[in-house]
Parts: C-alpha cells; sequence; structure tokens
C-alpha cells in the first residue's frame, strides 16, 4: 500500500540560489524504511518538512500523500522540540490537540513512553533527561498520535552508541507493526540492518545505491572524497604545513586533572577522577562518554565557564581556570558553534577575536584557505549551511592559533566532506603544538589521538590503549 | 472522578497564583513608597515558598544586585548624592514588579498556567505565553553559553571589562544579538514542532490532567485500536492530505482526499 510519493519535484527557495530539486522522486509503501544520506546543505531535512507541510512550500510537481495518513516527524536536536517541563505532559501535547479526554491521556501516554522504553512517571522533569532519553521522548510525542509514516532527521549525531542500538530495537518493532519509516542520516549503516532502500540526495534528485557505502558521484560534490583518510597524518598535511604556530612549543602539561570526585557544588558527583590526567601540548586527546554523562560539563569547567563547580583538581597552563585570563592561548569550540556568529561578513568574524587579541589579520585568511572557504569570506554567516556555519565558527577560534582547543562534539551533523576539513586542520593545529581535547558521544574512526580518556560508570578512566589505529602513527603518551 | 478533582484544585491553585502574581506586580508600581516594606514582606514569602520548592534565588539576587549596581552611579551622576534613595526605590520597585513572576514561573507549570489563561485568551495565544514562560531557563542558559563562548574570543565583556561603560555595546553586540537570532530561530522551530503536532487544529483543546504518581511503570496498557487520530470525528481535523503545489507552473494532477 502506498503511504506517499513526492514525484518530479522542482523547488529553489530563491531566485539567488540554485534548485534544492531537480525532478526529485520517491514513493514510500507501507512497512519501508527509506534511507536518505547526502552532503550537508543539499535539501535531505527539506525532503521532510516537503512531506509534512507540503502548503508551506511552492514547488513544481506533486505531493500524493494517503488518505487519513498520519505523519510524524522527529527533528535533529530534541532541544527546540520541547514544549512541555514533565514528560507525561510533553507526550500528551498532541492528543491535547486533537481534543482527547483528558481521564483518555494517561492511559495512552504511557503505552507510548512504555513503547520508548521511558518507564519513568509522568511528573519526571523533562531537564533530567539526557539527550539520548530526550529523543526518545520525542519519538513518543509522535507514536501517542499513531503516526503510519515516521521521519526521523539525524539520530545517529544526537545519539550515543547505546542511545542508536536502542532506537534501532525500536525502529525494528515499529517496522514490524508495519510503519514505514524515512530516516535522514549521514552515518546510515548505523541503521543498516532496518534499511530497505539507500538513497544519495546529490544534484537535487535521490540516487539509489544497494551497499552501506554512498556512491555518490565525486565530480558532482565539490572536494567531495570517498577515500578515507590515511593513516599518516603528515601526508594529509603537506599542502598547508607551512603556516606555524605564533606560540613557542612546550612539552610541558597544558592542562593537569588532579583525582577528585567532578560534579556541581551541592549536587552528587557526575562522575570520579581516580588517576591525575594530563594534557601536553601536540598531545590530541579524546574524551568519550554517553549522553550526560558530564563530557560537556567537564569541558566548560575546564575554560572556567562553570562558576558553580569546584576547580580545585584542575590546573590550566599552572593556573586555577578562570574566565578570560587565557586570552588567545586557549579556543573552546561548543556544542552547535553557530550561535556565536554576530559579524555582519566571515571574514569580520573570524577578524574578531584577532583585533581583540592583537594579533596579525592574516591568520584569518590563511584559516580560509586551509579550510578551502575562501570565496566565502565576504558572504554573510547567518546565511551559510549548517556545515559551512560550522566550520566558520571553528575558523574564528583557530585563526588564533591557541596552544591549547577543546572542542565539544564538533562532528556532529557534519557530512563526510565537511567532517575530513576539520579533522585535517585539527591534525595540522595538533602537528604545530596545539593540544587538543575532544569531547564525543563516540570514538571517531578518522580521528588520530595519543589519549583515550573515557566516561563510564561514573569514572573517568584513561583507557589503556586508543581504540583507534590510527593513533599508532603518533607517539605514545606516558 | 480522582483525576477530575486533582486537575480542578491545581487549576484552582494556578488561577489564583497568577491573580496574586498580577497583583502584587501592580502593587510594587501603584503602591506609596511608605507602604512597599509590608510589599517586601509578601515577596519574601513567595521567594521563601519558592525556596521550599528547591528552586535557585541565586540568579534572582543577581539580577537585583546588578540593577541596583547599575542604576545607583546614573542617580548619583544625574542626580547628586541626595537622589541616591530615590534611585533605590526605583529599583526596588522594578525587582518588586518582577518578583511575583518570577515566583509564578518557577512554582506553576506551563501547560496548567496555558489551561488557565484559556479562560480569557484564544488557546494559540495561551500556548505562546505559557510556553514562552516555560522557556525562560533555557534562554537564561543560552544567553549564559554564548556569553562563556564570546568571553573566551576575546570580547570584552568580563565583569571587570564592564566596569567601563563604553564596553557595555559589547555586551549588545556579542551576546544580545546573538541570543536574539537564537531566539529567531527557536521559536520558528518551536512553531514547528507544535504544528506537526496538530497545534491550532481544534479550537477547543483539552488538557493534560495532573496526574504526579502515574507513570507507564503503574499502568502501561496496550491499547492503541481506539486512537483518536483513526475516529470518524477526528479525521476531520487532520492535517494531513493530499497536496499539490499551488505554483501556477504546476502539471500534475490532484489526488483528492
Amino acid at each position: 500500500m502506498q503511504l506517499a510519493s513526492l514525484s518530479q519535484i522542482d523547488f529553489q527557495f530563491n531566485d539567488r540560489q540554485g534548485k534544492v530539486f531537480n525532478q526529485l522522486n520517491l514513493t514510500v509503501n507501507q512497512g519501508e524504511c527509506h534511507c536518505i544520506d547526502g552532503p550537508t546543505g543539499s535539501g535531505k531535512s527539506t525532503i521532510l518538512k516537503l512531506l509534512t507541510q507540503p502548503q508551506a512550500f511552492n514547488y513544481d510537481g506533486e505531493v500524493k500523500l494517503a488518505p487519513s495518513l498520519l505523519i510524524g516527524l522527529v527533528m535533529q536536536d530534541p532541544n527546540i522540540q520541547i514544549l512541555r517541563q514533565t514528560i507525561g505532559a510533553e507526550v500528551a501535547f498532541g492528543l491535547e490537540n486533537l481534543a482527547v479526554p483528558a481521564q483518555q491521556m494517561p492511559q495512552k501516554v504511557a503505552t507510548a513512553l512504555t513503547r520508548v522504553g521511558l518507564n519513568l512517571p509522568f511528573s519526571t522533569p523533562i531537564s533530567q533527561l539526557s539527550l539520548g532519553q530526550k529523543y526518545r521522548l520525542m519519538i513518543a510525542a509522535q507514536l501517542v498520535l499513531s503516526p503510519q509514516l515516521l521521519l526521523l532527521d539525524e539520530p545517529w549525531a544526537q545519539l550515543d552508541d547505546q542511545g542508536v542500538a536502542e532506537l534501532s530495537a525500536l525502529l525494528v518493532s515499529l517496522l514490524a507493526d508495519k510503519m514505514s519509516l524515512i530516516i535522514i542520516e549521514h552515518q546510515p549503516q548505523a541503521f543498516n540492518p532496518l534499511i530497505d532502500f539507500h538513497w544519495q540526495l546529490t544534484g537535487g534528485q535521490l540516487i539509489s545505491y544497494s551497499s552501506p557505502e554512498p556512491v555518490t558521484p565525486a565530480a558532482s560534490i565539490k572536494g567531495f572524497n570517498q577515500a578515507p583518510l590515511p593513516p599518516q597524518a603528515a601526508s594529509i598535511t603537506s599542502a598547508h604545513a607551512s603556516v606555524k604556530p605564533p606560540q613557542t612549543v612546550s612539552h610541558s602539561p597544558l592542562l593537569t586533572i588532579a583525582p577528585h570526585h567532578f560534579g556541581y557544588l551541592a549536587q552528587e558527583p557526575l562522575f570520579e577522577c581516580a588517576r591525575p590526567l594530563s594534557v601536553s601540548a601536540t598531545e590530541m586527546v579524546l574524551l568519550t562518554g554517553s549522553n550526560g554523562a558530564g563530557k560537556s560539563s567537564l569541558l566548560t569547567a575546564i575554560v572556567g565557564g562553570n562558576s558553580d563547580v569546584d576547580l580545585a583538581a584542575i590546573e590550566l597552563f599552572g593556573q586555577r581556570p578562570k574566565l578570560g585570563i587565557f586570552k588567545h592561548r586557549l579556543g573552546f569550540l561548543m556544542q552547535r558553534p553557530s550561535r556565536q556568529l554576530f559579524e555582519p561578513t566571515v571574514i569580520s568574524e573570524l577578524q574578531f577575536s584577532l583585533k581583540r587579541f592583537g594579533l596579525p589579520l592574516t591568520q584569518a585568511d590563511t584559516v580560509l584557505a586551509q579550510l578551502e572557504l575562501s570565496h566565502l569570506k565576504h558572504a554573510s554567516p547567518h546565511t551559510l549551511s549548517y556545515g559551512q556555519q560550522h566550520l566558520i565558527a571553528f575558523a574564528s577560534i583557530a585563526c588564533t592559533y591557541p596552544a591549547f582547543l577543546l572542542l565539544d562534539d564538533p562532528f556532529a551533523g557534519l557530512d563526510d566532506e565537511y567532517m575530513k576539513k576539520l579533522i585535517k586542520i585539527l591534525i595540522e593545529l595538533n602537528q604545530q603544538g596545539c593540544g587538543i581535547l575532544i569531547a564525543s558521544h563516540r570514538v571517531i574512526p578518522s580521528l588520530s589521538y595519543q589519549q583515550h580518556w573515557h566516561i563510564s560508570h561514573g569514572q573517568l578512566t584513561q583507557q589503556t590503549r586508543p581504540t583507534n589505529t590510527h593513533a599508532q602513527a603518533f607517539p605514545y603518551a606516558d | 472522578m480522582q483525576i477530575k478533582s486533582i486537575k480542578t484544585s491545581a487549576k484552582h491553585y494556578c488561577f489564583a497564583a497568577l491573580v496574586v502574581s498580577i497583583v502584587l506586580a501592580s502593587c510594587a508600581f501603584f503602591l506609596p513608597a511608605k507602604a512597599l516594606l509590608g510589599l517586601v514582606i509578601v515577596d519574601i514569602a513567595l521567594v521563601l515558598h519558592a525556596m521550599y520548592l528547591k528552586q535557585k534565588t541565586f540568579i534572582l539576587i543577581k539580577m537585583g544586585l546588578m540593577q541596583l549596581l547599575v542604576t545607583l552611579p546614573f542617580y548619583y551622576f544625574i542626580h547628586g548624592s541626595a537622589s541616591l534613595f530615590d534611585g533605590f526605590i526605583v529599583v526596588l520597585r522594578v525587582f518588586l514588579a518582577i518578583l511575583p513572576g518570577w515566583w509564578l514561573s518557577h512554582t506553576q507549570r506551563p501547560e496548567r498556567l496555558g489551561e488557565v489563561l484559556c479562560w480569557w485568551l484564544p488557546a494559540q495565544w495561551s500556548f505562546v505565553i505559557a510556553a514562552s514562560i516555560g522557556l525562560l531557563p533555557y534562554i537564561i542558559k543560552e544567553t549564559k553559553e554564548i556569553y562563556t563562548i564570546q568571553c573566551l574570543r576575546g570580547a570584552r565583556i568580563t565583569p571587570k571589562a564592564l566596569r567601563n561603560p563604553k564596553n557595555w555595546c559589547e555586551l549588545i553586540y556579542c551576546v544580545l544579538l546573538p541570543m536574539l537570532i537564537e531566539l529567531l530561530k527557536l521559536s520558528k522551530q518551536m512553531a514547528q514542532a507544535a504544528q506537526l503536532r496538530h497545534f491550532g487544529h481544534n479550537k477547543t483543546p483539552t488538557h493534560w490532567p495532573d496526574t504526579p504518581d502515574e507513570g507507564p511503570h503503574i499502568n502501561a496498557v496496550n491499547n492503541t485500536a481506539d486512537h483518536p487520530a483513526n475516529s470518524k470525528e477526528n479525521q476531520d481535523i487532520s492535517p494531513i492530505f493530499t497536496h499539490q503545489s499551488t505554483s501556477p507552473k504546476t502539471t500534475s494532477t490532484r489526488e483528492q482526499q
């Protein structure tokens, strides 16, 4: 039974931009699982919006939806979809709008929450849930309405490995119940067992492929390269290796963390750090842990951004962290870095920190060239795609050539092309003497690092060996 | 029946809290200066109540002190030291006007406020007001994070730098402007999230009852057959339909539902 179809869809946002869709076709039948991959900004999420709110678009072609079809959409970031404060009220929001009698709501809400594995009291504050739990809550908020077609926008980026496993199990049960799924995903291999149809959105069209690895026509995407990053980092970076950091490389520890219990004042500790940890110049450290483990809190504390954390055990550049005292020696890329953008042009955005720290303004051009974004120099940062904004925000920090750089989930939502660019410049900075600490839900296969810290079961520990084979290319930390 | 009685009491309690907040906030402006002491005592009771409910008062105190630190120097430079007390009274009035709203947002759930506001406002307006109140903690968190990012980027907005009024513009430029952009994006995304859950398709929506001790751990029952979305009456309000572009260039046929 056909539930939805897009036929010969042509669409563009405005006359100044090219076509997003060019004779795009897609048909979804009952019980099918479709996965759509494609570069950042290619219009994947727009397909989902077109299916849910076709009346909001001015397109050519035809959108056919089965009579009485109910579609559920879970967007990428659960935080922007939360409308209430408790899980019961959140799931019931759709029921309220359908005028379901209040007496019937608790049972329906309980059923939906059980289905996604959130066996918690209705009054549980949503603020207490991890990101993965919030994502499942958003699915419950859709399931309570019994949709026949469920659309998921990039779940992998938001979830840790356990979250992905739990979501996969849930999706299997939904497919068994003849629900149809469309998943937008840069990492389709994470959901391979579920997927009936793989699609690559390129050139405004959906191109079918059968293997887990997309068969993207390289010529159609500028700079895109399917080949994995070579293990020897030096070979990647040779093109721009002439750029030198302004500061002298020191081998004394940049960051030291003494054994302590880390957490917010007057609250239960988030985790215990039982053994001392340190990061030296030229070291790259990967910090992994599940959603809600405390990675972001630790990074924010290290830069002095958490005033309600006991910082006695943390020393950065030999000092207790305090916001603003480390000047250009410290760089920090928070999650969703596009929110830091405020200047009218890309170049002025990069030059802001250079002016404030009295550094050469030419460093902005150098970093833009390294990221192959020089053509965006005079564009407004606010008109760029998600991936471009992400890289510009990173460039605005990297252009000061900090001695120590912290990045919180820097690869979230990036496609292969942008991820490759980011990894490339990180390796360059690292080789030039910049200590780097990266927090992530999981190990990044293309990333080389010398230390691997992991938060699990309330313990922050240093893994005995990096789980990444590429790390062999680097000297091992003591 | 039990749910109904709980719901009614929670609703009426919320209504009373809303009325008290409006009255107290109004009093902060209309009462003579001599009577403000009484209002301060009443407002202290509100703060104690919020503290009893384990709400943090740090931000409230910080906000009051900031107002004082910003306003008093202005009074000193413009009107001289003799007017400092007048400046203090102005700050006190503003603070006392804000405090009941803070208490309301920290002791009442947004959905319950929305339900009460529905009594005299259209459902859509009451949702927007309730959602805005519920969004305050998120806005504060976002503002704090953007402030941290910009401080690290070298913006002259550290507490020490802000002692110089010349740097106040930088706070607006680096923190408030990006925050405004974030809020515009967020409001658009939240509106979309609400519409996807059928918001606005029923003029008289029902309301989630207060069920403090319930949850799927107690009463999960597999019950989807009688889902309202599948009932005949609700099919009339379903927003899902077969759609074709309204563009004049469209050449394809329309399929009727």
